[in-house]
């Protein structure tokens, strides 16, 4: 056993003394009274007692020493070292961010550096647990249980990603698993700047690998459409190390989102001084590329970020059923946003194909579709849905928002009445939207691959002024966007996603859809309606099969919290980390929160003690 | 204690209006109408009464008449001399308790017959003070004029506690003391003085006016010691070792009160009076409030 605090024991010291004086003050007290006549009655009924009483002086003191003692042993913390041959319970916490892989100079990465310290020292381990955590948690894995020899070999199969990494809240979610899970916390980490000593508790010992680093990147990247139908390039380059690098620039563009096309005129070459940046604009280009291209020529310690790619997203178009009477107001607002091929169906018997979205304008239907479905004014029952009755107000109803819904993006309704509303009821899974006191007129109902959303009303003058108003065209435009997943559709430009952030991809009815990116080929899982998504972890062109048309999607590492620490120097301290594994500090259970319990108990006991003996 | 401790000049001052009140004085005699035995005294108005055929037309009074037509005839009352024993413990228990402004039992039962010595010689009573402890009973004539009260009020500040107390002994001495008129006032806190119910119940049965005022301080009745403690005698020196938790404590307050209620009982059954204070009552509260609400003085 050994002590944080040990100088706080020689307070043990002081133990005999107060005991002594305790028993001395309880011995020694006198009082002169009047008379012993009225005592005597007192004491004929104590005396029964006298060894009960004295019992509970023992006791009360013993309780007393006992919490004494506890107190003062839980301020020296002690520890309870693993004996030998024990290996502590380990919580490997993995920063899989980026900046790990960059490279030192003899090509190792920081990564590699750091797993091989760690694993040098799981080998001298002959037993105990592992849990092993990759973060981000976008980046996983989360694996518990794990041997020492597991943990060697799992550590050997991840690497870095180019997620970004916030490490000081990160490290703080796991302050409760390692608090009670673990006896040391290992964190692998090119920042060690924002890692505590103890993690909820637990002593932390960080593995930083690095060195002398130079890392030049991209640090903005956008292809934005032109009022002239032309495209134009913004490159932002940043020196994110301490020393001068040679640059160069090569933009790329083509009509194929499949491979990089031909130079978009000639490389841009530049010397950036530490910490400086060069910004390049290239205008005119061609309005029908597909994708473009923008890479760094440079010998620095990171890759992830000397390439950036935007591309359009694939489909666009929107496949869109209208059922019912030919409203020339919902017709006019939906032909007029691209992309959107409308049929229109008199009846719900003559709906036939497959649609990403079916409107019911006053026309009930038997069964609700799959997908993305709107009831306008419905009548009788549908679904969860059915009609009671309606409200309505001459001089029109007010609504108001209910919660921030992307369908009433940009939607004022301060002007919108309506003259009548159908009372709808629904269960409680479903949401109203818009509001005129304690009916909804619109509200929207999710059940696994089915949306549908309600409009109380007719879309008609005679109802509702709202087709009258500038809000209905956007409030269709948002349906049409909600819908497809488009990735910025108004400026029309080509895109992209950082890593890490999650790229919404639009579901056809029944398609199992596979992404293909640099990271490998998975499944999506169906999400709700019709859309679902990925989080990508991997820079680089992203590729989503399986729909009626594939889709594609750019993802770039551009986070410069990232680059530049990818180009800081980091000092190497798992050297001192090896140092205290070895003295086994650290690798044992600390008391201190025990004895605290203990002295607690005592002190309650004390006080139960002397309340018996006083009443 | 100085006596300007045992009574201030703005006690004295209230005090002035205020007198003895004795429950055996005889009232609503005019004085000459037959002859008493008792010598002394003097004659003052005391209340008006209709007029009933056979009533003296000396004691009319014509000016109610004059300005009422109403008939009315003056009554007097005699005003006699009495003699007022004053009884006070000076035992070691009396001095062994101080919370209050002065300094225990002793001192607030000296300065408590002080106030009733000087109520007395201004009504012109004769006034004796007998302090006892220790089977000694120290009598000090006071005199029957305010002039008296000086010497009193000296002997008084000059009483120190100590001994055992022996009320019964004081008790007997008044007894074959006392005359006809004769008011008894003992001051003691009653401890060990069990005894005295005997002589107190004779001089309850000869006549006189009796009056037992009971003193304790704070501390006897509310004990806050808690605890091993060891309880010593203060009048015999016994100890007694005890532990003092909040059960014997009640116990004991109970066992007090069971004491006090004995003494206010015997006191009811012989028509004597009985009050009981403690040390922490302000002093002139307890004279100005308690003695007139204990029909002590008036």
């Amino acid at each position: 056993m050994t002590f944080g605090y040990p100088f706080f024991l020689l307070a043990l010291l002081l133990l005999p003394l107060l005991a002594l004086l305790y028993v001395r003050r309880a011995g020694r007290r006198e009082r002169v009274v009047p008379s012993l006549a009225l005592w005597q009655t007192v004491a004929r009924g104590a005396s029964a007692e006298a060894g009960r009483r004295l019992g509970a002086l023992d006791l009360s003191l013993g309780l007393a020493m006992f919490f004494l003692a506890a107190v003062i042993l839980a301020a020296s913390d002690p520890v309870l070292t693993a004996p030998a041959g024990t290996a502590p319970r380990l919580l490997v916490l993995a920063d899989r961010s980026a900046s790990m892989a960059g490279r030192a100079a003899d090509g190792s990465s920081r990564w590699e550096r750091s797993v091989a310290d760690v694993i040098g020292l799981l080998d001298r381990l002959d037993g105990g647990a592992v849990t092993l955590v990759g973060l981000p948690l976008a980046a996983g894995p989360v694996l518990d249980g794990l041997s020492p020899a597991d943990a060697r070999a799992r550590l050997r199969d991840l690497g870095p990603t180019d997620l970004p990494l916030d490490l000081g809240p990160e490290l703080a979610r796991y302050a409760g698993l390692a608090a009670y899970r673990a006896s040391a916390v290992l964190v692998l980490t090119d920042d060690p700047g924002p890692v505590p000593e103890r993690l909820g508790g637990v002593p932390v010992l960080v593995f930083s690998q690095g060195g002398p680093s130079q890392n030049v990147a991209i640090d903005a990247f956008e292809v934005s459409r032109q009022e002239d139908g032309t495209l134009a390039v913004f490159l932002s380059v940043k020196n994110h190390s301490g020393r001068a690098a040679a640059v160069r620039v090569n933009l790329t563009g083509g009509r194929s989102h499949k491979v990089p096309g031909p130079p978009l005129g000639g490389p841009a070459a530049w010397t950036l001084g530490p910490g400086a940046t060069q910004t390049l604009i290239r205008d005119a280009l061609d309005g029908r590329l597909a994708r473009v291209d923008a890479t760094l020529q440079v010998d620095d310690s990171l890759d992830s970020d000397n390439r950036a790619v935007a591309t359009r997203s694939g489909l666009e178009t929107v496949r869109v059923a209208y059922v019912g009477r030919s409203s020339p107001f919902v017709v006019r607002a939906l032909e007029q946003l691209p992309g959107v091929r409308l049929s229109q169906f008199r009846l719900a018997r003559d709906l036939s194909g497959e649609f990403d979205l079916t409107l019911f304008d006053a026309v009930t239907p038997g069964t609700l579709p799959p997908g993305d479905t709107i009831l306008i004014d419905p009548v009788g029952r549908v679904g969860p849905f059915t009609v009671r009755g309606a409200i309505s107000d001459p001089a029109g109803l007010r609504v108001v928002k209910v919660g921030d819904s992307p369908l009433l993006r940009h939607v004022d309704v301060a002007a919108l009445r309506f003259k009548r509303l159908a009372r709808i009821g629904a269960g409680p899974e479903a949401t109203p939207l818009l509001a005129a006191a304690d009916d909804a007129a619109l509200l929207r109902w999710a059940d696994g691959g089915r949306r549908v959303t309600v409009i109380a009303c007719g879309l008609v003058p005679a109802e509702t002024n709202w087709p009258l108003l500038a809000s209905f065209p956007i409030f269709w435009a948002n349906v049409v966007a909600d819908l497809s997943a488009r990735h910025d559709p108004a400026r029309g430009g080509l895109s992209w996603t950082p890593t890490g952030r999650r790229v919404v991809v639009r579901q056809p009815v029944g398609a199992a859809l596979v992404v293909t990116g640099p990271d490998g080929r998975r499944a999506l899982r169906p999400g709700r309606g019709a859309r679902t998504g990925f989080r990508p972890g991997r820079a680089g062109l992203h590729t989503v099969s399986g729909g009626r048309e594939p889709q594609w999607f750019a993802v770039n590492m551009l986070h410069p919290d990232e680059s530049a620490c990818g180009g800081a120097l980091v000092r190497p301290s798992a050297r001192l980390c090896k140092a205290a594994i070895a003295r086994g500090r650290g690798a044992g259970v600390r008391l201190w929160r025990y004895l605290a319990t203990a002295a607690l108990v005592f002190a309650l006991a004390y006080w139960a003690v002397a309340a018996r003996s006083r009443g | 204690m100085a006596r300007t401790t045992l009574i201030t000049r703005d006690l004295l001052a209230k005090l002035e209006r205020l007198e003895v009140a004795f429950r055996r004085a005889q009232r609503g005699r005019p004085d000459g109408e037959r002859s008493g035995t008792h010598h002394g005294g003097r004659i003052e108005f005391a209340d008006y009464r209709d007029y009933s055929p056979g009533d003296d037309f000396r004691y009319v009074d014509w000016n109610v008449l004059s300005r009422t037509d109403d008939l009315v005839v003056k009554q007097f009352a005699r005003e006699e001399q009495y003699l007022i024993y004053l009884l006070l413990d000076r035992s070691a228990s009396m001095g062994c308790s101080a919370t209050s402004g002065l300094t225990g039992k002793l001192d607030y039962g000296a300065a408590c017959l002080a106030a009733l010595a000087y109520l007395g010689l201004a009504g012109g009573h004769r006034v004796e003070l007998c302090a006892f402890a220790d089977g000694r009973c120290d009598w000090f004539p006071a005199g029957a004029d305010k002039s008296g009260i000086f010497g009193l009020l000296d002997r008084l500040a000059a009483l120190r506690p100590g001994g055992t107390t022996c009320l019964d002994l004081a008790l007997e001495e008044a007894y074959s003391r006392a005359r006809d008129r004769c008011c008894v006032i003992a001051i003691s806190d009653l401890f060990d003085a069990d005894a005295a119910q005997r002589p107190l119940a004779a001089l309850a049965a000869k006549g006189l006016d009796l009056s037992l005022v009971h003193v304790l301080a704070p501390d006897e009745v509310h004990p806050t010691l808690r605890g091993r403690v060891r309880l010593r005698d203060a009048e015999t020196g016994q100890a007694l070792s005890l532990r003092l938790t909040d059960v014997a404590v009640t116990g004991y307050r109970d066992a007090l009160r069971d004491f006090g209620e004995r003494w206010a009982a015997f006191c009811g059954k012989h028509d004597i009076r009985f009050l009981a204070t403690t040390t922490d009552v302000p002093f002139e509260d307890f004279v100005m409030r308690y003695l007139r609400r204990g029909g002590l003085i008036r």
